[in-house]
C-alpha cells in the first residue's frame, strides 16, 4: 500500500494556527517562508513515499538480527540510511554551525512525521540522533562538539540514548552502571544498559552512544547520575576512526513490533570498561537527559500522527475498493466506506489523526516561539506552554495511533488479520509509542503533579482562555456547518475546569486521589486541545471559502469523540476511591 | 549550453483508481480530498536526462517549462530542487483542457519567447494522457529535429547522439543542436531532491506568464473530449478443458498468446 504525505494539510495548519508567520523571516529564521516549506514538505514527503516506504513491510518480515556479533539490519536499509544523509536530511533542523540548516522544530516534526509514517522503524534511528545532537548542542564541551557534533548532525554518526537497565526503567533512581574517572580526564564505563534503539547497527562506520553512570562516590537516587559520550569507535586526533571501544551488543529484542528497529541489550567493560567522556556536569546526568527525552517525547508523539495517517490511508483505500452489501438507499453493491458504521470508523481514524497532528504541531510551535523569543518574559511563557503540551501531545498522539491502527484493522474486516495486508504491523508498530520515552502513566503524572500547576497555573489559565475564545468564535459564526461544535467544547471545557479545580484540591488533599484520576484528567485534556486546535483549522478554512472539510472534521471530533467529555470527569471526580480501593483485589 | 525541458502536471498514477471518480458533467477526474498532483514520471526523467549532461559541463543552464494552473508551479519547485536553474509557468485558468496540438502550440510560443536555447527535451509521453504527440508536435512547429525515446543522450560538440529505444533493442543517431529530444524511462531512475538543494530552489527564478505574454492568437483545443470513463472492471471465469496437466497447461499458453499476454 502506498503512501503520500499530508503536506496540504501540515501547511494549511502551520499558516494559520501556528506561530510559523510570527517567526518566519526574522532572526536566526530570516529565510523561511511558507513557499520555502512547502517545497522541503514536498521533497520529505516523497523521500518519505518512494524511498521508505517501498521498504517497510519487507524489514518487518526480516526485521535485525544479530549474526556473529554484528547487527545486520534488513535488505535496503543501510541503502536507504545512506540515501537520506546524502539527502541531507538528518540535518534539517540541527544547528547551523555545524552543518545543519536550522529549521524550525515545527518543520522537523512535520518531516518526521512522513518519514515514519514511511517506515517507522527507520524514523527511530534520527530521533535518537536528534535528542543526542541537543543534548550535546546544550550540555557538551567545545572539545566534544568539535569531534562529534558536525558528524551526528549529518547523520554520519547515528546518537543512542542509553538510559535503561533491567532492575532500572521509569525509575532512574537505581540505576547501576558505573564510571570511574581516569587520570586523562576519561572515565571508564562498565555495565549493562536495556532497550537501546539502534545500539548497534550495520549502516554506519561510528555510533555515538549517550549513557546514564553513576560515580563510585556519587549520591543516592537520580541526583547521582551522570552522562557520558561513549562512541562505539575511538576518534583519532585528525578525525579517523580508531581502536574499538569496550561496548558490544549482546542480543537484540524479539518484539510485538517495530521489528526493523534493533533494540539492544549493550554490555559495557567486558575488557576492563569503555571509554566515556563526561557530558555537562559530574552528577547532572538527569538534567541532560531531560533534554534529549523532551525532544524524544515530542518525536514519539509524532510518530503517533504517523502511524494514525498511515492506518487510516489504507483503510480509507481499502473502503473505497471493497464492496459488500447494499448501503442504506443504494441500489447495487456499495463501497464498504458508504456504510455508515464504517463511516463512522474512517471519520473517527482522520479525526484523531488530524487533532494528534494540530496537538504535536501547536506543541512544536510553542517550542518554537520560545527558541526564538528575545524577551524574557515572552521566553519563559511559551517554553512552559511547550512543557504543558508535550505529555498531552504525547500521550493523546501515541493513543490515536493505537486506535486508528486498530480501526484500520476493524475496516479490513478478516483481511484486516492477515499479516500480508499491511494493516496489522501499523497496529503492532503503534503499541510501543505509549510505552517508550516515558510511558502514558508517566505523562499523566508530570502532566497533574508539575505541568498544571507552572508558573502559579497561569499558564494552564492561559492555554485554556484561548480554547473557550476558540469555541466562542465558532458559536460566533453561526454556521449551520459547525452543527453543535461549538456546545460541544464548551461542555468539554466546563468538564476540564471543573476536573482541574478537583486535581488541585486532591493534590493537596491525598496525592494517590488525584493520580488516581491522572490519566482520564491527560485524556480530557487532549479532547479539550484537539478539540480547539481542529476548530481553528475549521474557522480559517471558512475565512478563505475553501471546501469545508476541516470544519467536518471539527464538528465529527466535538459531536462524536467530545462527548467522552462527561464520562472522563465523572471517573476524575469519583472514580478514586473505588480505583484505590481495590488495589489489594488485583493481586492474584 | 541551454536545456529547455518541458514538464507536465499529472494526477498522481500511483494512487489507486478507487479514489478517483470522473465528473460526466465536465468530463474532469475528481481525486479524494488531498491528493496531490505529481511530476509526470517520464518528464522527471527528462529533467534527470538535462542534469547528467549538466554534471558533465557545469555551465549548462537548465530552464524548466511548464503549462497549466497555478498548482503547476509544485511541479517547477520539485524540478529546481532537483537542481534545475531557472522555471516558467505558463498560466492558464484551472480547467481549460488542452489538446496535443494546442499544447505544442503554446510551448512553441513560449520556447520562442525564450529566445535561444540547444536542446529541448521532454518526456516520451505524459503519464495521464499517454499521447506523446506533443514533443514531435513542438519540434515541427519550431523546424528542428527530433529524436524520440532516448536512453542515453550525449552532446558532443555542436551535435547531439542518442541511443534510441526500439523493439528489442536500440540504436544510435545523430543530429546537429538545436534538436528535440523525448527521453523514454529506460534513461534511469530521477535523483532525489536534498535539502540543500531544495531550500535554494525557492530563490531561483520562477516566471509566470499569461496566454497574453505569448500570442493574440487564442490557442484553443481542435479535438473534443466526448467521454472520460474508468473502464469497468469484468472477470471471466474459463475452465480449461484437457485431460492431463500438459494439455492443460499448452492450451494456457495458447489462450495466452492468442489475447497477446505473451
Amino acid at each position: 500500500m502506498s503512501y503520500r504525505a499530508p503536506v496540504s494539510e501540515t501547511l494549511f495548519f502551520l499558516d494559520h494556527c501556528t506561530s510559523f508567520n510570527a517567526i518566519a523571516g526574522k532572526g536566526a529564521q530570516a529565510e523561511l517562508s511558507l513557499d520555502l516549506v512547502q517545497s522541503v514538505l514536498e521533497e520529505a514527503g516523497k523521500f518519505a513515499s518512494e524511498r521508505l516506504a517501498p521498504l517497510n513491510r519487507q524489514a518487518d518480515q526480516i526485521g535485525s538480527k544479530l549474526v556473529d556479533g554484528k547487527v545486520v539490519t534488513p535488505p535496503g536499509w543501510k541503502e536507504a540510511y545512506q540515501d537520506w544523509i546524502a539527502g541531507g536530511w538528518n540535518g534539517l533542523a540541527g544547528p547551523v554551525e555545524f552543518g545543519g540548516q536550522g529549521l524550525p522544530v515545527m518543520v522537523a516534526s512535520a518531516c518526521f512525521e512522513y518519514w515514519s509514517a514511511a517506515a517507522m522503524s527507520f524514523g527511530l534511528c534520527p530521533l535518537l540522533t536528534f535528542a543526542g545532537v541537543d543534548a550535546l548542542e546544550a550540555h557538551g564541551s567545545e572539545e566534544l562538539k568539535k569531534t562529534y557534533l558536525s558528524k551526528m548532525v549529518n547523520g554520519e554518526w547515528p546518537g543512542t540514548m542509553q538510559l535503561t537497565e533491567p532492575q532500572s526503567g521509569s525509575d532512574l533512581a537505581n540505576l547501576r552502571t558505573k564510571a570511574v574517572k581516569q587520570p586523562d580526564g576519561t572515565y571508564k564505563i562498565s555495565g549493562t544498559k536495556i532497550f537501546i534503539t539502534y545500539g548497534e547497527h550495520d549502516m554506519t562506520d561510528n555510533i555515538v552512544h549517550l549513557v546514564l553512570a553513576r560515580l563510585p562516590d556519587a549520591p543516592a537516587g537520580t541526583k547521582g547520575i551522570s552522562l557520558f559520550l561513549v562512541p562505539k569507535f575511538m576518534v583519532n586526533a585528525d578525525g579517523s576512526l580508531g581502536a574499538r571501544n569496550d561496548v558490544r551488543c549482546q542480543s537484540v529484542e524479539h518484539k510485538l513490533g517495530i521489528h526493523a528497529s534493533p533494540t539492544c541489550v549493550m554490555v559495557y567493560g567486558d575488557q576492563g570498561g569503555a571509554t566515556g567522556y563526561l557530558v555537562g556536569e559530574e552528577n547532572k546526568g538527569l538534567h541532560c537527559m531531560f533534554t534529549m527525552m523532551n525532544n524524544a517525547r515530542l518525536g514519539v508523539a509524532v510518530q503517533g500522527v504517523a502511524i494514525a495517517e498511515r492506518a487510516t490511508q489504507q483503510a480509507v483505500q481499502y473502503a473505497h475498493d471493497r464492496k459488500q452489501g447494499k448501503a442504506p438507499g443504494a441500489k447495487d453493491l456499495s463501497p464498504i466506506a458508504e456504510h455508515p458504521d464504517v463511516k463512522r470508523m474512517l471519520m473517527t481514524m482522520r479525526a484523531l489523526t488530524n487533532a494528534s497532528r494540530t496537538l504535536c504541531l501547536r506543541t512544536a510551535s510553542a517550542l518554537d516561539r520560545a527558541n526564538n523569543a528575545s524577551d524574557p518574559a515572552e521566553k519563559k511563557a511559551a517554553y512552559e506552554e511547550a512543557s504543558l503540551l508535550t505529555p498531552v501531545a504525547k500521550s493523546f498522539s501515541t493513543d490515536a495511533g493505537i486506535e486508528a491502527a486498530s480501526l484500520g484493522v476493524q475496516v479490513h474486516g478478516g483481511m484486516g488479520f492477515i499479516e500480508e495486508t499491511g494493516a496489522a504491523q501499523h497496529m503492532r508498530d503503534a503499541r510501543i509509542t505509549a510505552i517508550y520515552e516515558g510511558t502514558n502513566g508517566i505523562q499523566a503524572i508530570d502532566l497533574v503533579t508539575r505541568k498544571i500547576g507552572q508558573s502559579g497555573g497561569e499558564t494552564l489559565k492561559r492555554v485554556l482562555a484561548e480554547y473557550r475564545a476558540t469555541a466562542n468564535e465558532v458559536a460566533k459564526s453561526n454556521d449551520p456547518a459547525f452543527g453543535k461544535t461549538a456546545q460541544r467544547l464548551n461542555e468539554t471545557l466546563d468538564a476540564l475546569e471543573r476536573a482541574t479545580k478537583y486535581i488541585e484540591a486532591a493534590l493537596a488533599r491525598d496525592q494517590a486521589e488525584a493520580l488516581a484520576g491522572a490519566t482520564p484528567y491527560q485524556k480530557l485534556f487532549g479532547l479539550a486541545a484537539g478539540g480547539a486546535y481542529l476548530a481553528q483549522a475549521a474557522l480559517a478554512e471558512r475565512i478563505e471559502s475553501r471546501p469545508a472539510t476541516r470544519v467536518a472534521v471539527a464538528r465529527f471530533f466535538a459531536e462524536n469523540l467530545c462527548t467522552q467529555a462527561s464520562g472522563l470527569e465523572a471517573t476524575i471526580t469519583e472514580g478514586a476511591a473505588s480505583t484505590l480501593f481495590t488495589e489489594s483485589m488485583l493481586v492474584a | 549550453m541551454h536545456i529547455v525541458v518541458c514538464v507536465k502536471q499529472v494526477h498522481d498514477p500511483e494512487v489507486a483508481p478507487a479514489l478517483f471518480t470522473i465528473n460526466e458533467a465536465t468530463n474532469a477526474v475528481v481525486s479524494v480530498a488531498g491528493l496531490a498532483q505529481v511530476i509526470s514520471p517520464y518528464d522527471e526523467q527528462a529533467i534527470e536526462a538535462a542534469l547528467r549532461m549538466k554534471d558533465k559541463k557545469p555551465d549548462t543552464k537548465i530552464t524548466v517549462l511548464t503549462i497549466g494552473a497555478a498548482s503547476a508551479r509544485e511541479v517547477l519547485k520539485h524540478a529546481l530542487s532537483m537542481g534545475a536553474d531557472e522555471a516558467i509557468l505558463v498560466n492558464i485558468s484551472a480547467g481549460v483542457l488542452l489538446d496535443s496540438y494546442a499544447t505544442a502550440k503554446f510551448l512553441h510560443e513560449a520556447v520562442n519567447k525564450i529566445g535561444s536555447f540547444d536542446l529541448i527535451l521532454a518526456g516520451r509521453q505524459s503519464a495521464d494522457l499517454d499521447a506523446g504527440v506533443v514533443g514531435n508536435g513542438l519540434a515541427e512547429l519550431l523546424h528542428i529535429p527530433a529524436i524520440t525515446f532516448a536512453k542515453r543522450i550525449e552532446v558532443v560538440e555542436s551535435k547531439v547522439v542518442v541511443d534510441r529505444v526500439v523493439d528489442n533493442g536500440s540504436e544510435k543517431i545523430e543530429t546537429t543542436l538545436p534538436a528535440l529530444i523525448t527521453v523514454s524511462n529506460e534513461i534511469g531512475a530521477a535523483r532525489k531532491p536534498n535539502l540543500r538543494e531544495t531550500m535554494r530552489a525557492s530563490r531561483k527564478p520562477t516566471q509566470s506568464w499569461t496566454q497574453a505574454d505569448l500570442s493574440k492568437e487564442p490557442m484553443e483545443a481542435t479535438e473534443e473530449l466526448i467521454k472520460l470513463f474508468i473502464p469497468k472492471k469484468e472477470k471471466h471465469c474459463e475452465f480449461l478443458a484437457g485431460t492431463s496437466a500438459a494439455e492443460q497447461a499448452s492450451l494456457l499458453v495458447r489462450k495466452l498468446r492468442d489475447a497477446r499476454l505473451i
